[in-house]
C-alpha cells in the first residue's frame, strides 16, 4: 500500500520507492531506503512528515506518493 | 630548510559531517571564531578557515569547515564544495562528526570518507544529549569496528576538544589504506574489475565504487574508459535480478546493511524509544495544515509587534485616556505621554506603552540629542540697531564645543558626519532586535518546519520551500539571504529566489519605513506600526506576483520535489544566539562608522558646494545640478525632486544611506518631506521604489556570485528597476487618481495572458519534441 494510505503513529516498512533516480538519491542520501522502517507523524493533504532512522523528515505529496509500504510483522 | 620546518609543524584538518551535527559549533570552539550557527540543514555554505592553537604545543593546526553532506555524492552547489574539498590532497586528516542522536544515517557518510585514503578521526558529537535521553553509546566499540580512532566530544560544551585534537595530531602521519565496505561477493568483485582500470596512484577504491554507482563527475573524468565500465557493469547480474538495475540503489543498501548489522546496538537504552517523542508531538501540531499557518502568522505579527508597536499588546484601549500626561522626561521613553486637549478639555492619547523595540530606539535618539542636538540662535537688532544674540538652545556637546568654529567646520562635523551616523544608528536597536527573534526561531529548529508548511504556498508561485529559508533570511540581510540559495539544487529555482530576494525589506531598509512612517503619523494620521508592516506586505505581494511572472516566463514546468530533514527541537543557545546578534551589531556599527560617515561627509560637500568649489546654497550645489538632470524621469512616480533621487541613489552604497543622506540633506526626515512638497501617494511611492529596486552594492556583489555571470546579474538588475519603476509608477497614480486602478488592472492582466499564453506555446513545442 501507499505510505500516504498508512496509520499515523504506526511502523511500517518500505517495500518500494517509485521515482526519479534523482529524487531516489535524495531520498537514499537521508537513509530512507528499501527495507527500512518508517512511521508517519503528519499528513498535510499528502504533504508528509515521517520517522525514520530516529529522524524526522519533511517531504511533499510528490514524493511522499512514490513510497510504498507494508505492515510489519 | 625554514621554509620546511615550518611546513612540518602544520597540520590540515576537514570537518566532514551530516548538515546540522554540529560542525560549525565544533568550528567555532576549536578556533574561536564566531560563524553562524542555526538549528538547519545549510546554514553553512561555503567553506571557512580557521586556526586550532594549543599553548603547549608548537604545531599549529588549520580548521576548515565544510558544508554539511549527507553522502560524497552530491546533489546540490553547496555539497560539491564540501565533496571536492575532502577529496583533494589539501587536508591531512578528516575530521569526520558524527551524531551520536542519529548514529545509522551518519555512519553512512562515514562508509563513504573511509573510502578514502587519508587518516580519518571520528568526532562522535552530541554523547550529553544522549545521556540526556538515557542512552549510552560505545565508542571503543565504535572505534574497534572502523578501525579509526573515535573520540567524544560535547561541541556545544566544549568538551573532550583537547583530547580530539591530540587524537587528530598523532593520526597526521598514520599511513592508512582506503577501506571499503562493500563486501559482498557478487558486488565487490565487479568494483575490484573496475578499479584494474584506474591509475592506482589515485583514490582507486573510492572511485571505482563511485563508477561503479555511475557518478556522473567521475564518468566525465574518466570518459575514456566508460565503455568497459559498461561492460563491467552489465555484466552483474545481483544488481540486475536483486535491486532492477539500480546500481546506486545497490551500494547504498549494502553500505546500510553494513551498519544495521554492525552498530544497530552501539546505542543501548534504559527503556525503549516509543515511536514518536516529545519533539513528534510538537511537530504534529507546528507543522498542522491549519494551525501550523496560524501559529506561524502569529509568531511573525508578534515579533512586528515587540519590535515596532508604538502601543505594545493595544494596552490603550484599557489604560484611561491621559494616564501618562504627567509623566517625567525619563518614564516617557517607556510611555506615550504626547496628547491632545479638545476645546472642551477632553484629552485624547499619552495611554499607550512603548514596545521594547520603540523604547530602545528612544534611548539612543536621547543619547543623539545629548550629543548633536541643535543648537539654535536668534539674531535680533536692537532699538539702537545693535545686533544681539540669544541662545534659545544650548544644543548638544558637540555643536557647543564647535560654536565659535567656522562654518564649514561645524556644517561638516554636525550637518554632515554626526547627522548621517545619528540617523542611521537610532535604528538600531529595532533591527538587532528583530534579528534577535528571527535568530532564536532559527535556533530552535522552528524554521525548519515553517519551511515545511510554507512549501505547499511556495509550490503555487513556483517555488518550493527550500527557497523559503533564504528569502526569510532576507529580512535580516539579502547577502546571507542570497548565499543561502546554494541549497536550492533546482538552478532556475535558485535564480528567481534571488531575483525576488531584494523584495524581502532587509533590516537596513526598516530605517527608511520607520522615519517615514512617523511622517505619515502626524502628517496625515495613519497608524505607523501598519505603514511599516504595510511596506513588509508590499514587498512580499510583488514577490508573489513577480515569482508567478518568472515562472510563467521561464518555460518550465513543475517545481523540484521538496525533502527535507527537520531538526530535532532545542532550547536556543544563549551563546550562539548572542554572538550571532553581536557580529551583526559589530557590523552596523562598523558600517555606521565608516562607510556611512565617509559617505556624509562627501554628500555634504555635494550639497554645499557648487562645480567651482564655492560654497553655495543648497539648490546651486552640485548635487542639485545633476540630480536635477534626473527629475523628470521620476515625476511619473511622484517625487520629482532631486533629493529623492539622491537619497535612492546613495541607498546604493548602503540602505541605511537613504536615511542618513534626508538627515545631512534636510536635517530630519520630517522637514525633508514637508520642503518637498510630495503628496502622500508619492511618498509611499518613494518608499516602494527604494523597497523594490536594485539593492545596496554588497547584495548585488552577492547576487553575482550566486548568479555565475554578469549577464545574469544584468538582468538582475534590469528586473529590478523595471519591477521597481512599474510598481512605484502604479501606486502614485492610483494613489492620485483612482480611476487608473482600472487601467493598471487590466494591464496587469493583460501581461498575465500574453506571458501564460506564450508559456503554453513553448511547453507545447517541448512536450511535441520530446515525444
Amino acid at each position: 500500500m501507499k505510505l500516504l494510505e498508512s496509520t499515523i503513529g504506526k511502523r511500517m516498512k518500505i517495500t518500494d520507492i517509485i521515482l526519479d533516480d534523482k529524487t531516489k538519491n535524495r531520498l537514499q542520501n537521508i537513509g530512507i531506503i528499501i527495507g527500512c522502517e518508517v512511521a508517519l507523524i503528519r499528513n498535510n493533504f499528502g504533504d508528509v512528515v515521517v520517522k525514520v532512522r530516529d529522524c524526522s523528515v519533511a517531504m511533499n505529496k510528490d514524493v511522499a506518493k512514490g513510497i510504498f509500504v507494508e505492515e510489519q510483522l | 630548510m625554514k621554509k620546511r620546518e615550518r611546513q612540518e609543524s602544520t597540520i590540515k584538518v576537514a570537518l566532514a559531517g551530516n548538515p546540522n551535527c554540529g560542525k560549525t559549533t565544533l568550528f567555532n570552539a576549536l578556533t574561536g571564531a564566531t560563524a553562524h550557527v542555526g538549528n538547519w540543514t545549510g546554514v553553512t555554505v561555503e567553506k571557512l578557515e580557521g586556526v586550532y592553537r594549543d599553548k603547549r604545543s608548537d604545531i599549529r593546526v588549520d580548521i576548515v569547515d565544510l558544508p554539511g553532506i549527507y553522502s560524497l555524492s552530491p546533489y546540490s552547489p553547496e555539497e560539491v564544495v564540501s565533496r571536492n574539498y575532502i577529496l583533494s590532497s589539501e587536508p591531512d586528516v578528516i575530521l569526520n562528526i558524527v551524531d551520536a542522536t542519529n548514529l545509522q544515517r551518519n555512519l553512512y557518510l562515514t562508509t563513504q570518507i573511509m573510502e578514502i585514503g587519508k587518516p580519518v578521526v571520528i568526532a562522535l558529537n552530541m554523547t550529553d544529549c544522549l545521556a540526556a535521553n538515557g542512552e549510552k553509546i560505545n565508542a571503543d566499540a565504535l572505534s574497534k569496528k572502523l578501525g579509526v580512532p573515535v573520540v567524544e566530544i560535547s561541541a556545544l560544551k566544549r568538551k573532550g576538544l583537547k583530547e580530539l585534537m591530540q587524537t587528530v595530531k598523532e593520526q597526521k602521519d598514520v599511513e592508512r589504506n582506503a577501506q571499503s565496505f562493500i563486501t559482498s561477493d557478487g558486488i565487490k568483485d565487479s568494483i575490484e574489475e573496475i578499479r584494474t582500470l584506474l591509475n592506482t596512484a589515485e583514490e582507486s577504491v573510492f572511485a571505482s565504487i563511485k563508477l561503479f554507482e555511475g557518478d556522473s563527475i567521475l564518468m566525465q573524468k574518466y570518459d575514456g574508459i566508460a565503455e568497459k565500465i559498461k561492460e563491467i557493469k552489465s555484466k552483474n547480474a545481483i544488481v540486475k535480478s536483486q535491486y532492477k538495475g539500480d546500481f546506486e540503489r545497490c551500494i547504498a543498501d549494502h553500505r546500510y546493511k553494513y551498519i544495521e548489522s554492525n552498530f544497530s546496538d552501539a546505542v543501548t537504552a534504559d527503556k525503549p524509544k516509543p515511536v514518536i517523542s516529545k519533539s513528534d508531538k510538537a511537530d504534529r501540531v507546528i507543522t498542522h495544515k491549519f494551525f501550523g499557518i496560524v501559529i506561524f502568522l502569529l509568531i511573525i505579527f508578534s515579533i512586528f509587534h515587540l519590535t515596532f508597536s508604538e502601543d505594545l499588546f493595544y494596552m490603550s484601549a484599557v489604560i484611561p485616556d491621559g494616564a501618562f500626561k504627567d509623566v517625567n522626561k525619563a518614564s516617557s521613553l517607556f510611555v506615550d505621554s504626547e496628547y491632545e486637549e479638545d476645546e472642551e478639555g477632553n484629552i485624547s492619547g499619552a495611554n499607550s506603552i512603548k514596545s521594547p523595540g520603540v523604547f530602545l530606539q528612544g534611548l539612543v535618539e536621547e543619547l543623539s540629542e545629548i550629543i548633536n542636538g541643535e543648537r539654535v540662535v536668534e539674531e535680533a537688532v536692537d532699538e539702537e540697531g545693535n545686533k544681539t544674540t540669544q541662545v534659545v538652545e544650548e544644543g548638544g556637546w558637540i555643536p557647543r564645543l564647535l560654536k565659535d568654529a567656522p562654518d564649514w567646520a561645524y556644517g561638516v562635523v554636525c550637518d554632515g558626519i554626526l547627522a548621517g551616523v545619528f540617523g542611521v544608528l537610532s535604528f538600531i536597536p529595532q533591527i538587532m532586535l528583530l534579528f534577535l527573534f528571527l535568530t532564536i526561531l532559527e535556533d530552535t529548529g522552528y524554521m525548519a518546519r515553517v519551511a515545511f508548511i510554507m512549501d505547499r504556498a511556495f509550490r503555487k508561485i513556483g517555488l518550493s520551500g527550500k527557497s523559503f529559508m533564504p528569502l526569510l533570511m532576507c529580512f535580516g540581510c539579502a547577502v546571507p539571504g542570497i548565499m543561502a540559495t546554494r541549497t536550492i539544487e533546482n538552478d532556475r529555482e535558485r535564480r528567481h529566489t534571488i531575483f525576488l530576494a531584494p523584495f524581502f525589506s532587509c533590516g537596513a531598509k526598516s530605517p527608511i519605513w520607520y522615519a517615514f512612517a512617523a511622517v505619515l503619523a502626524t502628517g496625515v494620521g495613519w497608524n505607523s506600526e501598519l505603514t511599516v508592516f504595510g511596506m513588509y506586505f508590499i514587498g512580499i505581494a510583488v514577490a508573489m506576483l513577480a515569482a508567478v511572472l518568472l515562472k510563467k516566463s521561464s518555460g518550465q514546468k513543475g517545481v523540484t520535489p521538496f525533502i527535507m530533514e527537520l531538526p530535532a527541537y532545542h532550547v536556543p543557545q544563549l551563546r550562539s544566539v548572542s554572538i550571532h546578534i553581536w557580529q551583526k551589531l559589530k557590523h552596523f556599527v562598523f558600517r555606521a562608522g565608516t562607510v556611512i560617515a565617509a559617505s556624509s561627509v562627501v554628500i555634504w560637500y555635494l550639497l554645499n558646494f557648487n562645480f567651482k568649489f564655492q560654497m553655495v546654497e543648497e539648490s546651486a550645489s552640485i548635487l542639485a545640478t545633476v540630480g536635477g538632470w534626473f527629475e523628470w524621469l521620476f515625476v511619473p512616480l511622484g517625487f520629482g525632486d532631486w533629493k529623492y533621487i539622491v537619497a535612492s541613489v546613495t541607498g546604493l552604497i548602503a540602505k541605511e544611506e537613504v536615511v542618513s543622506s534626508i538627515e545631512v540633506l534636510a536635517g530630519s526626515v520630517e522637514n525633508f518631506v514637508a520642503a518637498s512638497g510630495v503628496s502622500t501617494a508619492g511618498i509611499v511611492s518613494f518608499m516602494a521604489f527604494n523597497l523594490l529596486s536594485v539593492p545596496c552594492m554588497a547584495a548585488v556583489g552577492a547576487a553575482l556570485g550566486e548568479l555565475g555571470s554578469a549577464k545574469r546579474t544584468a538582468m538582475a538588475i534590469l528586473f529590478w528597476i523595471i519591477t521597481s519603476y512599474v510598481v512605484s509608477m502604479t501606486i502614485y497614480l492610483v494613489g492620485t487618481y483612482w480611476w487608473t486602478v482600472f487601467i493598471f488592472a487590466a494591464v496587469i492582466a493583460a501581461v498575465f495572458t500574453v506571458v501564460y499564453i506564450i508559456n503554453k506555446k513553448r511547453l507545447g513545442k517541448k512536450e511535441s519534441a520530446n515525444a
